[in-house]
């Protein structure tokens, strides 16, 4: 039994060491020049200065080896910006070249150096100076083919620490490391969006409909398909009102991306005709059918200042069928009996933020006049001459008595 | 008698494992100051925790029996605010800025984020006492989570009643129900420059009441509702706080957009009216393009392998006719049906705008693939014929479009065993006659 444990602890023992050469480690594999020399000290770097202070010799805090780090802004005549990574003392060439990120340096003095090996997420090396003589090794979750560093939203685990000063490892673990990287992609993000922001605010569409929810006879009238992140439409075709026979869609314009501004939250979307009121969580929450009927919205997956496309009640021809909001047919149903033919009547439509079952903040509303046209008439109270098709109300009676 | 002993202390074991007590009951078993950290490493699909070398400062804010806030120093350099999710029976602290909420229970303190599908993610666990395998500790915030929801109904309700009965304050002030009015301004948010088809203005309703005080609807930063109003419309229709302009010139009659509102409850119908002249300096688009065929989807009932083809774009003729409206240049556009002789549609715009028309032939569907035999490419529609006649014709701006529709692409087929469809062919591309 001993032996047993003895060798697990040598085979555990085993799997951490890779695992810490598994930083650089698997990048120098496939960068080194084979058998140029071995690891050596790089001392001689100290002497060197460079305008961004980062030139020098450091130190690891899981591969404790040290390393050469210089910062080379210029090459055959041509600005580069670029960090040149050894380890090899032996080796006059570096056995990596990363690039700065030279806006994130310009305009917030952040000194981020990307690299890709290769376009997978385990050939992407990033290094950040976290503090004065400190550099953050960070590996992310994404793949990428242009060279450019991974997105602000990509997942950034630091890996190693690496330190001019061997004393400062006492301060930069990992976890320190990882929070002061944290904090500065968190600036550059906050920036992002204020930049984004003054984008999305130069196109009039947006700018006249911020908070807005707008309503349209077709969803290719609202967004284009492959823009959920772009304005791509004139907003000629929006409309104040729709025939109840034909296809209600809207959408949200939001101040900011739900997934930004409420993070860990739900979206709640509100009906209103008529003085009856009613919403997809207050739905939800009233039985397991209503439950299977309306799907939950978490804020997570709404990253753009537009919402997807919704609908009241519409006709989707790839899968040549109705697709209907049961929440929206709920406050049309309240409403049945006064409906008349030719007569409009508003329905008003709030996105909410919500959590735990409270609506929070209001995020867009919009109201347009439905309506209820003869053709409207057949179809949801069901065409006497077609008694096998069921009309609206007929259909959502048979779903409440589920 | 022992095993009465042995009962009654698994009674009180259970009894504390089960009981969820509220973050302000939670919260008095801990004490502001350093904390150990155990951070959630992910390897594959298994989660492990491993502890960090540092502990960090962790703050709780009391006021009165509440604690209202939790401040955790991250790695001692960064401190984030966390605040009650609901201060007289909290269940956790939640950020403004992130995902991450904090719950304390038997005092470790709980640092994940929080999904009503899947429950929470650890990201950290704060504590000096022993941490469980991690399957162990998610089920134990989940279960936290999902009873005290149930136990927070009375505070949670007690909120909900005191908001709604402040909006329900909000809503009263705001309604015109009820009220004396005595003047109604109907008011653009901004003053409107481009006034053509389809323009969307954005109007607001300020009230008057015969107390003195204003009531304004939300796009002139007030509370009353749209739906308080009721709206008659020239050249135009209105809802929701915009007049969108008629998508026609013939109903906009003398070349006006005209609108008055009154509220829906006022038996006297005070009215305001507003009204501005068009000046159609707005681009104008038309679309007359074929549709493009579908794809074709095997194995799909009402289906067939093959792409079905595109349309023909219409043929249309356009006539131009040069005339000064509201002391603009204008272009007055008829737009007919080459091959009934039906009027489209009839427009006007400023001779500075660009009329955008396609006529472009639909694409062929592409063929089907993974279905046995390949699809074959359904043919392009041909571009429709545009003619442009008339006295402004020399004036009038265009970007046409009438380019034959693509042939669909036929598919290959499933294996060498089967046969490949064959690409469709282009359609023709329209003539533009000026």
């Amino acid at each position: 039994m001993k032996r047993i444990k003895i060798i697990l602890a040598a085979l555990a023992l085993g799997l951490f060491v890779n695992t810490t050469h598994a930083q650089f480690g698997k990048l120098k594999d496939k960068v080194n020049d084979k058998g140029s020399g071995g690891s050596g000290n790089f001392d001689s770097f100290n002497q060197e200065t460079d305008e961004l202070g980062i030139t020098g010799q450091y130190f690891g805090k899981v591969d404790k080896k040290s390393f050469g780090f210089r910062y080379v802004k210029e090459a055959n005549g041509k600005i580069v910006n670029e960090l040149h990574y050894f380890e090899k003392k032996k080796s006059t060439e570096p056995q990596l070249k990363l690039t700065l990120k030279e806006s994130y340096y310009t305009k917030n003095k952040v000194k981020l150096f990307f690299v890709w090996v290769s376009a997978s997420a385990t050939g992407y090396v990033e290094v950040i100076e976290i503090a004065s003589g400190v550099l953050a090794q960070i590996g992310a979750d994404r793949s990428q083919n242009d060279n450019s560093p991974v997105p602000l939203d990509a997942k950034r685990v630091v890996k190693d620490v690496l330190v001019k000063d061997q004393a400062s490892l006492a301060t930069w673990d990992l976890e320190t490391a990882q929070a002061k990287v944290d904090m500065i992609i968190a600036s550059l993000n906050t920036e992002k969006l204020e930049k984004e922001n003054a984008e999305w605010l130069k196109n009039e569409v947006y700018a006249k409909n911020i908070e807005k929810v707008v309503f349209a006879a077709q969803w290719y009238h609202l967004q284009k398909q492959g823009y959920s992140n772009k304005v791509a439409v004139n907003g000629a075709d929006f409309k104040t009102e729709l025939d109840m026979a034909g296809n209600m869609v809207f959408m949200a314009f939001f101040k900011n991306p739900p997934s930004v501004k409420y993070p860990g939250q739900q979206i709640n979307i509100e009906y209103e005709m008529g003085g009856k009121k009613t919403s997809r969580e207050v739905l939800r929450k009233k039985s397991a059918a209503w439950s299977n009927m309306v799907k939950i919205l978490e804020t997570k997956d709404w990253d753009c200042r537009q919402s997807e496309t919704r609908s009241i009640r519409e006709y989707n021809q790839y899968q040549r069928q109705i697709v209907q909001d049961y929440a929206a047919i709920q406050v049309l149903y309240d409403n049945k009996d006064k409906f008349k033919v030719d007569q409009t009547y508003e329905i008003v439509v709030k996105f909410y933020a919500h959590r735990d079952g409270e609506n929070g903040d209001l995020l867009a509303q919009g109201t347009v006049k439905l309506k209820y046209t003869a053709a409207a008439k057949l179809a949801f109270e069901g065409d006497p001459t077609k008694p096998e098709v069921k009309g609206v109300w007929a259909q959502f009676e048979s779903f409440l008595n589920e | 008698m022992k095993l009465n002993f042995i009962t009654l202390f698994l009674f009180f074991v259970f009894l504390n494992a089960t009981a969820q007590e509220n973050q302000n009951i939670e919260l008095l078993k801990l004490t502001s100051g350093s904390i150990a950290v155990s951070k959630v490493v992910e390897g594959g699909s298994n989660f492990k925790f491993e502890s960090t070398s540092k502990t960090w400062p962790v703050n709780f804010t009391k006021s009165g029996d509440r604690f209202t806030e939790i401040i955790i120093n991250r790695s001692g350099i960064i401190e984030e605010k966390y605040e009650a999710d609901l201060p007289n029976y909290p269940a956790y602290y939640k950020s403004s800025s992130s995902e991450i909420v904090i719950t304390a229970i038997d005092k470790k303190i709980y640092y994940y984020s929080w999904s009503v599908k899947t429950g929470a993610s650890i990201k950290y666990i704060l504590s000096d006492s022993k941490i469980k395998n991690y399957n162990d500790e998610k089920n134990t915030i989940d279960t936290y989570r999902n009873t005290i929801k149930d136990l927070q109904a009375a505070a949670r309700n007690q909120r909900i009643e005191e908001n709604t009965a402040l909006a329900e304050k909000l809503a009263e002030e705001n309604t015109l129900k009820g009220k004396k009015i005595k003047k109604i301004k109907i008011i653009p948010v901004s003053p409107p420059t481009e006034i053509g088809l389809l323009s969307i203005l954005s109007l607001g309703f300020e009230v008057e009441l015969e107390d003195g005080k204003l009531l304004k609807t939300i796009n002139l930063g007030g509370l009353t509702p749209y739906t308080d109003f009721e709206a008659q419309v020239s050249g135009g229709d209105f809802a929701g706080g915009d007049l969108k302009v008629a998508d026609d010139s013939r109903k906009i009659p003398n070349d006006k957009i005209e609108i008055f509102a009154w509220s829906k409850f006022d038996e006297k119908k005070i009215k305001g009216q507003y009204s501005v002249t068009a000046n159609y300096k707005k681009d104008i688009n038309y679309n007359y393009s074929g549709n493009s065929g579908g794809n074709g989807r095997g194995y799909t009932v009402g289906y067939n392998i093959n792409g079905s083809n595109g349309a023909n774009g219409k043929s249309v003729n356009i006539e131009v006719t040069s005339m000064t409206v509201n002391g603009e240049k204008i272009n007055k556009l008829t737009v007919i049906d080459a091959m009934s002789g039906k009027i489209f549609s009839e427009s006007k715009m400023h001779i500075d705008n660009t009329l955008n028309i396609n006529t472009a032939g639909g694409n062929g569907g592409n063929g089907s693939v993974e279905s046995g035999n390949g699809g074959s490419g359904g043919n392009g529609g041909n571009g429709g014929t545009i003619k442009i006649s008339g006295t402004g014709s020399s004036s009038l701006k265009t970007v046409v479009t009438n380019t034959g529709g693509r042939g669909g692409v036929g598919s290959k087929g499933k294996t060498q065993s089967f046969n490949n469809g064959s690409n469709g062919s282009a359609g023709q591309n329209g003539t533009l006659i000026k």
